[in-house]
């Protein structure tokens, strides 16, 4: 009798579950700090919570791993999740103060903040914690979830569109408005940076 | 070149602690997960005795063992096994082969599995797979005939034939006639699949799996050539025995390649980079670029849909028994010129699509910016600086890479170019390239500079003549956007075949409608321009304005002082002559507020109080919060000079003031 011989059996490289894991890993190796700047940053800097909703994104994000489509970036899925798992949380945390009738001063978790503080400030292309607290505070919710994608990990409008579920005109407009506060914001510095140039040449 | 610098928010590091703790949660999930039901590998299932009646019927099979069977009970689990069951012996079965009733049968499983995948990663690992089953079934067919002849099946390592094969003398291409002997057809049909699964590795965008894949492309191969020789050793057929040796070679040689060449490019690169190469260029070697049939592709969808759907005869989908080998020869030999089709073909992309792209951007920078600009007076500096900042954020967004702020630059790109060894060309080895490849009179001034080892920056500047010209300063990309000037109708778009010479042209409808920022009367076939000083159109941002009445209008607007109170112009007297009223009134004088102002006033001192007060009753509230002034602790008589200074300040009622 002849052996029969199948490759599928005899290559452990074959093993799809062992390519995807390894494949997974790498990516949260990737992206592990893009997303949770923009949890982060999106929470108004709540590093404990963004830690947790960090967490829970790459652990749904591996749950569903089977149905992301290679043909699209794997940024543009995870930011996906990433806004999700945040509407979930807003939505329970709602939820919750509706049925404790407890309303939570939000600014507490700007105030408990301490690390906020701690951030040195970039003279160069980067904006300070300062600074970007300043931008982020007083834009609408879409305005910022725009700016954050765009200044964080340079997504195009298209794939901005994408995950936000908007056209690609409302978050063009969306962008225009929030780069004009980046601007009010970072003009007096830039032009501190001007005036002392002649002192560091 | 140096970018514009960019505003940037910093990346926040996630810190040790919960990266650990996402670690130990991820590996738990990895774990737990016992894979995905997509992924699960057919092939693994054991498809006969004990082994394979439980695996069609899962753990109710030690249901039946002798002691505990029940007679109605197992008839029941019969109808259901023939219902559920036997699909799944008839896919995993590799004793069904062409020309069993069942086959059929089989295929359109595959095919109905095939449909079910999502991604080019999914199906190009079942098509290794089918690539196997192939095999499998070709081997199934052989043993059959032996057993008919009265042979005993037997291979082994003393028989195996060493085929010789040499890449050096193979043929161009190569047709192999299956002369329709269903296990050449088999054999044939397994080297398609692996092509198809090569083909998908092209298609994936994540490159760890790209990677992936295309290993076990290169893995499959290797196997695939083991059970070549197998099947070479056991069967007679001069035709089976022709199709196998060439496969062989093809195998050998895109192993080869694979090897050879980066792995993350590598398959994608092996396929496109031989479709154009020109003959000459063809070496001795030969990658297995693609394999197809010669009635255009070979189809496993519309085979498979003919076995199921249609009731058409198994036989009609080979009607053609013929398969052409398609080689294309090339020896690559660590030439790094290898890389300039591609270089070539990306270039002239680049440049044919890029009068497409000027309109497309065009289009899009009208739609968004009319609506953003609306809340600034075309006079006004912020109007100028919100439409430049607008245009540069909006060319960063759209027309990066092909725009630069810094120098006249059309177009700009960077090419990395090294071979395999490591070895980069020269400056002159590029330009000695290009300009044998890539025709000089589109680019006559091609500028190559080498940026680092291997990188070199390839510029094609602006034609000569056209440098001084605003738009390449602001970009290059929007002809009718210049400086001072605003002209949005739909007749300025560009027209990409309109010639440079005739656009500027003067006394043209290009001249007059980008330089003069006029509207051309085609009656007449002169330039006119709209009346800016029609009060409605004030309202309507942009409109065109040449330099001339560009300075009219702010004449206009210095005798037009705006009044904030009463959100509106102040208007002085439109149809005298502005000089003579000057004369007549004063600027200032008691008469110029009585008439003009509707104030008792004698002093401009007066006049800021009169205001101050409508101020304080009108917007009160709002200045002292926005001053951090309590409204209680407030007294009207303590308001300080500099607070008032403030007020007037805002409401630009110093510079009115000055004025008068």
């Amino acid at each position: 009798m002849i052996q029969m011989y199948s490759w599928s059996q005899t290559l452990p490289s074959l093993d799809m579950k062992q390519i995807l894991d390894t494949a997974f890993v790498n990516h949260y190796e990737t992206y592990k700090d893009k997303v949770y700047s923009y949890i982060f940053y999106r929470l108004d800097m709540d590093q404990a919570l963004a830690e947790d909703l960090t967490s829970d994104t790459f652990i749904k994000a591996y749950e569903k791993f089977d149905t992301y489509d290679e043909q699209f970036a794997f940024s543009t899925w995870i930011y996906t999740i990433a806004r999700n798992v945040m509407t979930d949380y807003f939505r329970t945390l709602s939820k919750q103060r509706n049925e404790s009738l407890c309303e939570e001063d939000e600014s507490e978790h700007f105030q408990s903040n301490d690390h906020v503080d701690d951030w040195n400030i970039a003279l160069d292309t980067e904006a300070s914690m300062k600074q970007v607290q300043e931008i982020l505070t007083g834009l609408p919710e879409f305005q910022k979830d725009c700016v954050i994608m765009k200044y964080l990990d340079e997504l195009s409008t298209k794939e901005i569109a994408h995950i936000t579920d908007q056209n690609e005109a409302s978050v063009r407009q969306a962008l225009s408005r929030g780069i004009r506060k980046v601007r009010t914001v970072l003009k007096p510095l830039m032009t501190l940076l001007i005036l002392l140039s002649p002192f560091f040449l | 070149m140096k970018k514009p610098q960019r505003f940037r928010l910093p990346v926040q590091k996630l810190s040790v602690r919960a990266d650990k703790a996402i670690r130990t949660r991820l590996d738990k999930a990895i774990k737990a997960n016992e894979g995905w039901g997509a992924f699960k590998n057919p092939s693994q299932a054991s498809v006969g005795g004990w082994g394979a009646f439980r695996n069609m019927f899962g753990d109710w099979g030690a249901f039946f063992q002798p002691k505990m069977a029940f007679a109605t009970l197992a008839m029941a689990v019969v109808v259901l096994g023939g219902v559920w069951g036997a699909p799944q012996y008839v896919y995993h079965s590799s004793n069904i082969t062409k020309g069993d009733s069942l086959y059929s049968w089989k295929r359109s499983l595959e095919l109905e599995k095939l449909q079910k995948l999502q991604g080019p990663v999914q199906r190009g690992y079942y098509y290794l797979t089918l690539s196997d089953r192939r095999l499998d079934e070709a081997q199934t067919l052989i043993n059959r005939d032996r057993k008919k002849a009265g042979l005993v099946a037997v291979a082994s390592a003393a028989e195996t034939k060493h085929t010789q094969i040499s890449t050096s003398s193979a043929p161009k291409k190569l047709t192999l006639s299956t002369q329709k002997n269903p296990t050449a057809e088999l054999v044939a049909e397994s080297a398609l699949f692996v092509e198809r699964s090569l083909k998908e590795a092209q298609s994936v965008q994540d490159k760890t799996i790209a990677k992936t894949l295309t290993t076990n492309v290169k893995q499959a191969l290797k196997q695939n050539q083991k059970q070549l020789a197998k099947l070479q050793t056991i069967q007679d057929e001069p035709t089976v025995d022709d199709i196998i040796a060439k496969i062989q070679t093809a195998y050998v040689v895109q192993e080869r390649l694979l090897d050879q060449w980066d792995q993350q490019e590598g398959a994608v690169f092996a396929m496109k980079a031989i479709e154009n190469m020109p003959e000459e260029m063809l070496g001795d070697e030969v990658p297995m670029a693609a394999i197809m049939m010669d009635d255009g592709g070979f189809e496993l969808e519309s085979t498979s849909r003919s076995f199921s759907g249609y009731n058409e005869p198994f036989d009609d989908t080979f009607e053609d028994p013929i398969f052409i080998l398609d080689f294309d020869f090339e020896d690559y030999d660590d030439e790094w010129e290898d890389e300039l089709p591609e270089i070539e073909e990306a270039l002239e992309e680049y440049v044919d699509t890029l009068p497409e792209e000027f309109l497309q951007w065009q289009n899009e920078w009208e739609d968004i910016h009319e609506e953003d600009l609306e809340y600034f007076l075309p006079w006004e500096d912020e109007y100028k600086d919100e439409r430049d900042e607008q245009w540069q954020d909006w060319a960063d967004d759209w027309a990066e890479g092909y725009v630069n702020f810094d120098d006249t630059v059309l177009l700009q790109k960077e090419f990395e170019l090294t071979n395999d060894l490591g070895e980069s060309p020269s400056v002159e080895e590029v330009r000695e390239v290009f300009e044998t490849y890539i025709d000089p009179e589109d680019f006559e001034d091609l500028q190559i500079h080498e940026t680092e080892e291997g990188t070199f920056d390839i510029v094609i500047p602006v034609p000569e003549g056209l440098e001084d010209i605003d738009f390449f300063e602001q970009g290059g990309t929007l002809p009718a956007y210049y400086e001072g000037h605003e002209i949005i109708d739909e007749t300025s778009q560009y027209n990409p075949d309109l010639e440079m010479s005739e656009v500027f042209e003067e006394g043209s409808e290009f001249h007059c409608k980008e330089d003069l920022g006029g509207f051309w009367d085609e009656e007449v076939n002169e330039c006119v321009f709209e009346d800016v000083f029609n009060e409605e159109d004030r309202n309507h941002i942009p409109f065109a304005v040449t330099e001339e009445e560009h300075a009219e209008m702010e004449i206009y607007e210095e005798q037009h002082p705006y009044d904030p109170i009463k959100d509106e112009f102040l208007h002085i007297q439109e149809d005298e002559d502005l000089e003579e009223y000057y004369e007549q009134v004063e600027p200032g004088s008691e008469d110029f507020f009585e008439d003009h102002l509707d104030l008792e006033a004698d002093s401009t001192d007066v006049l800021e109080d009169e205001l101050f007060d409508t101020f304080i009753e009108s917007e009160k509230e709002s200045f002292l919060e926005e001053e951090f002034i309590d409204p209680e602790e407030y007294v009207e008589d303590a308001f300080t000079d500099t607070e008032k200074d403030v007020f007037l300040e805002e409401t630009h009622l110093e510079s009115t003031r000055e004025d008068f």
